[in-house]
């Protein structure tokens, strides 16, 4: 039996038969994967029958009914059977197994990461609303309520927890509940359905627990666990004798240092008081604190008294001690520190564009260095124009710095540097004496719109306002800044020789037959040097000569692109550069980058001649066919066929279109290779087969040797007559063999007696040819056409009459005779090989002077 | 005209008395089939006003299964009793007095919260199946008749049932 849960459901349901019952007892007896499934299929079907469970009172029902309309108003119900009692609940009060084994610690390998959330005062429940099943959200952890006691507590009150209301029997003023050492209230019994769930377990925060404080009109309201700084839960130090109350207690009472908890059904083990405290958000308070005073104004408050004292050390380090509170993880602490760009800078640092230096130690840039005195006799710098100040804290120029030659982008903004600092106001108006500084170049200040010795000095942050934004200056530096030129290396100029040839290749062809100077353009001398006249009037040149080929030359050369001469002389095919506007640009036709030669006549060319039109489209007043031309449309399907091969040139120039063509090639072959070469065959022309017993062994037969005995004669006679009619019959072709081997040097006259077949003692199977009346040896050709096809060929020997019969593994076997010999073929029952064949020497005492055995592994 | 209804035999004191025996189970069968208690008594009481139009042929025979198969088809097909007008007929819509009845949760009627979020989760007909065994004991072939389907596949039902609640019950309750 296969373990099927299918199998597990009907045996927990009871619904198979007894077999099948019996076999999947026994299966689970050595199955435990079974038996846990079959566990967890009884647990989760005893959840389900803790489900709630709706009841309709009997006097709702008769109404119910007379509103379907099934009874009459006067018409009276049988008494309905009593309610069945609500079905226990699940083991272990509903709590999974890994919560209920052990404390938070020890049942979770990681420490619970859910903030602390304080519990929120939900509005009351409405009093008419009745409280489904269904909508209740979790249960209420465990609490320990101290009442004080109230000179009219004999007056009833209901504590709704979670909507449930629990009724509260009066207390007798003179039966107070002992109080427990330490505390200052009494104790209260709780309720006997109170319930609770694992003290470990942290509460959900959408989840909220409800407390109905007493009320002195016996009305019933919610309340909710506040955590003020003074209250707690308070800790007896044992479980108070239920006796002297003399009111009900709830089944089992688990006392822990610090809290108690009181669950329905077993016991919970203890929890970790901290954590406890803090799922409650209630601060635990300093030990020894005694409890607060009752708030006089509010008569009846049954959380007042509610006191906390923290277990002992022994008990924390018992539990494992629960893991303090941490903050949010994704709490952003809040800094009263100035962001980083508005702090002021440092001091520059030496140079660092020698030696690379990482990002995060990027140097703050340096302060501007102060302004000239007015009225020096040195040339002023130039001031910077009026473009808000900004520049790359990364980088580090120190005073006077020119740009940096090897690096194009310095004028550039980083990616790594941090925010620029706010606008600085402008500079302020030069003096009246000062003449007038002329505008900086952008070459000599990388750091341009703002850097060198006339820098203004760094804001302060104060006006954030009047700053402008740093990206959009640095867009517009950047924008009003061309590129300076990127100087030549080795690896752009070679990539820009490929760039260039390739785009010759593609558009003239023989552009590459150019000077030195129009090769290297990406040379040390033409370093960014566009394409000029210069260097396109060969190209035109070059593209004018193949159209017009003098003296029968081709008109189609090949475009051979050189390398750039050493000696930068024109090489022999240089053709005359020509003005390039004097030759319209004009990209060769298909039909002048095609060689033309004498076997594709088809090939037209479509651009020019008369017959320029495609084939969808025509001249007007031209039709396609013309009428009573019917050599003009076999002429038209020829020009058609004859551009076949202009056609599969197009498709082959495609690179995709090519690999498709030789799929298609491919697979064509591929179809034909199997439909004409098919093997297996048999010969068209065949005698028909006889089915005689096989022959287990070597024993020569005496009847088929005598019937070929008596015919050898006949055959022979028969042999003329036969041979015209042989010749008659469509000789069939012998398929291609495999693994052939050829035996004997060449006989004739010799006649097959007889075909036998046996098995040896190595397991090898013997096909025995017997041949007599003969000189030499018959050439014998074996081989396999099929793995499970022998086919024997025998030159110089006929069997006329010959039926080879089976035997052995020779399942058929037919005889064709060929021209000058005799062709068997044997099916076999299994792939064989072939080990050897060989002729016996030559007995001519015996009937059969000549076997041929073919050895068969 | 003639009334077809008119034509329909009064219902017999059988039929009712088999209603109210049953009915806290239809009820409490069509609240965890829906998931809410007031439209769970609206559909109960439309299967159950239903199955009173066109009695069963079979209800000596199926007894409560004839209910709880009204029933499910009411939730299934979302039916009320009484109906919810429609278009314009709503604004003159008088409504009937709701249906008088109380709800008694479990005692552990609060720590089942996950249980019934797994099943909403279910499939109509495997939460049907799930219920009908678990809450209404119903045999396989009582099953079947409820669901109008082989009892094999009430089977098959049933186990898929219990194996998707399992596998979302405790990926929820984790």
């Amino acid at each position: 039996m296969k373990c099927s849960l299918l199998t597990l459901s009907s045996y927990l349901d009871g619904e198979l038969d007894a077999a099948r019952l019996a076999e999947v007892e026994a299966h689970l007896v050595g199955c435990d994967r079974c038996r846990a499934g079959l566990e967890y299929l009884r647990e989760e079907t005893e959840r389900f029958g803790a489900l709630g469970r709706v009841h309709v009172p009997d006097a709702a029902v008769p109404g119910f009914l007379q509103q379907l309309g099934l009874i009459g108003p006067d018409d009276i119900l049988p008494p309905r059977p009593p309610r069945p009692p609500d079905p226990p609940g699940p083991p272990g009060g509903g709590v999974t197994p890994w919560r209920a084994r052990g404390s938070a610690g020890q049942a979770l390998p990681w420490a619970p990461t859910r903030p602390a959330v304080e519990p929120t005062e939900a509005e009351p429940p409405d009093s008419n609303q009745p409280s489904l099943p269904f909508t209740d959200s979790l249960a209420a952890r465990g609490l320990r309520l101290v009442r004080r006691a109230d000179p009219d507590a004999s007056e009833s009150f209901d504590i709704q927890l979670r909507g449930r209301s629990l009724e509260v029997p009066p207390t007798a003023a003179s039966s107070e509940l002992p109080a427990a050492p330490g505390e200052s209230a009494e104790p209260v019994m709780s309720p006997a359905d109170r319930e609770s769930t694992a003290p470990e377990t942290p509460p959900e925060p959408e989840t909220s627990d409800e407390l109905a404080s007493p009320a002195a009109a016996a009305s019933t309201e919610s309340v909710t666990p506040r955590a003020p700084a003074a209250p707690a839960v308070s800790a007896p130090q044992g479980p108070v004798a239920p006796a002297a109350s003399g009111e009900a207690w709830p089944r089992q009472a688990v006392d822990l240092e610090g809290v108690s908890i009181w669950h329905l059904g077993s016991a919970v083990p203890a929890a970790a008081a901290k954590g406890w405290a803090g799922a409650w958000g209630v601060s635990p308070p300093v030990e020894g604190t005694p409890a607060p005073s009752p708030d006089p104004a509010r008569p009846g408050t049954i959380w007042d008294g509610i006191t906390y004292s923290p277990p002992p050390s022994e008990a924390r380090e018992r539990l494992g001690g629960a893991p303090p509170r941490t903050p949010l993880p994704d709490s952003i602490p809040l800094t009263s520190s100035p962001p980083p760009w508005l702090a002021p800078t440092p001091e520059p640092s030496p140079p660092s564009w020698q030696t690379p230096t990482p990002r995060s130690a990027q140097p703050a840039p340096p302060p501007p260095p102060p302004p000239p005195p007015p009225g020096s006799g040195a040339p002023p710098p130039p001031s910077p124009p009026a473009v808000p100040a900004w520049r790359p804290p990364s980088r580090v120029d120190p005073p006077g710095s020119s740009a940096r030659e090897d690096d194009p982008w310095s004028w550039a903004p980083r990616d790594d540097a941090p925010p620029p600092p706010a606008r600085v106001p402008p500079p302020p108006a030069s003096p009246p004496g000062a003449p007038d500084h002329p505008p900086r170049s952008a070459a000599a200040d990388p750091t341009w719109p703002l850097g060198g010795p006339d820098a203004p000095p760094e804001p302060d942050g104060s006006d954030q306002d009047a700053a402008p934004d740093p990206l959009i200056d640095s867009v517009i530096a950047r924008a009003a800044r061309p590129p300076q030129p990127v100087p030549t290396t080795l690896i752009s100029r070679l990539r820009d020789q490929v760039a260039l040839r390739l785009a010759l290749r593609r558009g003239a062809g023989a552009a590459a037959e150019d000077t030195a100077g129009d090769t290297a353009v990406a040379g040390q001398e033409a370093a960014g040097r566009p394409a000029t006249r210069d260097s396109i009037g060969p190209l035109v040149a070059a593209m004018r000569s193949r159209m017009d080929p003098p003296n029968g030359a081709s008109p189609h050369p090949r475009p051979v692109v050189e390398a750039a001469p050493t000696s930068g002389l024109p090489g022999p095919d240089r053709v005359e550069p020509s003005p390039w506007h004097e030759m319209p640009f004009r990209t060769a036709t298909i039909a002048e980058e095609l060689p033309r030669t004498a076997v594709s006549p088809g090939v037209r060319d479509l651009d020019r001649g008369p017959r320029a039109l495609g084939r969808h489209t025509r001249r007007l007043g031209e039709s396609r066919h013309r009428a009573g031309s019917a050599g003009g449309s076999v002429a038209q399907m020829a020009a058609r066929f004859g551009e076949l091969p202009h056609q599969v040139r197009r498709l082959a120039a495609h690179p995709r279109r090519r690999w498709l063509l030789v799929a298609g090639l491919a697979a064509l072959v591929l179809i034909v290779s199997l439909v004409v070469i098919h093997p297996g065959a048999p010969s068209p022309v065949a005698r028909p087969l006889t089915t005689p017993a096989p022959v287990a062994s070597l024993q020569p037969s005496l009847a088929p040797a005598t019937q070929p005995a008596t015919n050898l004669a006949p055959s022979a006679s028969s042999a003329p007559t036969l041979s015209p009619a042989a010749t008659a019959t469509p000789v069939p072709t012998p398929a291609p063999l495999a693994s052939s081997q050829s035996f004997g040097s060449g006989g004739s006259g010799w006649a097959i007696a007889d075909v036998r077949y046996g098995t040896q003692p190595d397991g090898d199977q013997w096909i025995v040819i017997d041949f007599s009346g003969g000189t030499g040896e018959p050439r014998a050709t074996a081989g396999f056409s099929s793995p499970t096809t022998l086919v024997v060929t025998l030159t110089g020997a006929n069997a006329p009459s010959l039926a080879p019969g089976t035997g052995g593994i020779v399942t058929k076997s037919s005889a064709t005779e060929i021209s000058g010999g005799e062709s068997m073929v044997f099916d076999l029952s299994k792939a064989v090989a072939l080990k050897s064949g060989s002729y016996t020497p030559q007995d001519s005492s015996s009937p059969y002077p000549l076997h041929l055995i073919l050895d068969l592994g | 005209m003639t009334n077809a209804a008119a034509n329909v035999p009064a219902i017999s004191g059988e039929f009712a008395e088999l209603v109210s025996t049953h009915l806290d189970e239809l009820i409490t069968y069509a609240a965890h089939l829906v998931g809410d208690a007031d439209s769970a008594v609206e559909m109960a009481a439309a299967g159950i006003s239903h199955a009173a139009k066109y009695p069963p042929a079979h209800l000596r025979v199926d007894g409560s299964t004839a209910l709880y198969r009204a029933v499910t088809r009411a939730c299934r097909t979302g039916q009320r009793f009484p109906p919810r007008p429609r278009g314009p007929a709503r604004l003159w819509h008088r409504s009937r007095p709701p249906f008088e009845v109380e709800f008694h949760g479990g005692d552990v009627a609060g720590r089942m919260n996950t249980v019934k979020r797994s099943l909403m989760t279910l499939p109509f007909e495997r939460r049907s199946a799930l219920l009908l065994r678990n809450l209404g004991q119903l045999s396989y072939a009582e099953i079947a008749r409820v669901l109008e389907c082989s009892p094999e596949a009430a089977a098959r039902l049933l186990a898929g049932a219990r194996r998707q609640f399992s596998s979302v019950y405790r990926e929820i309750a984790i």
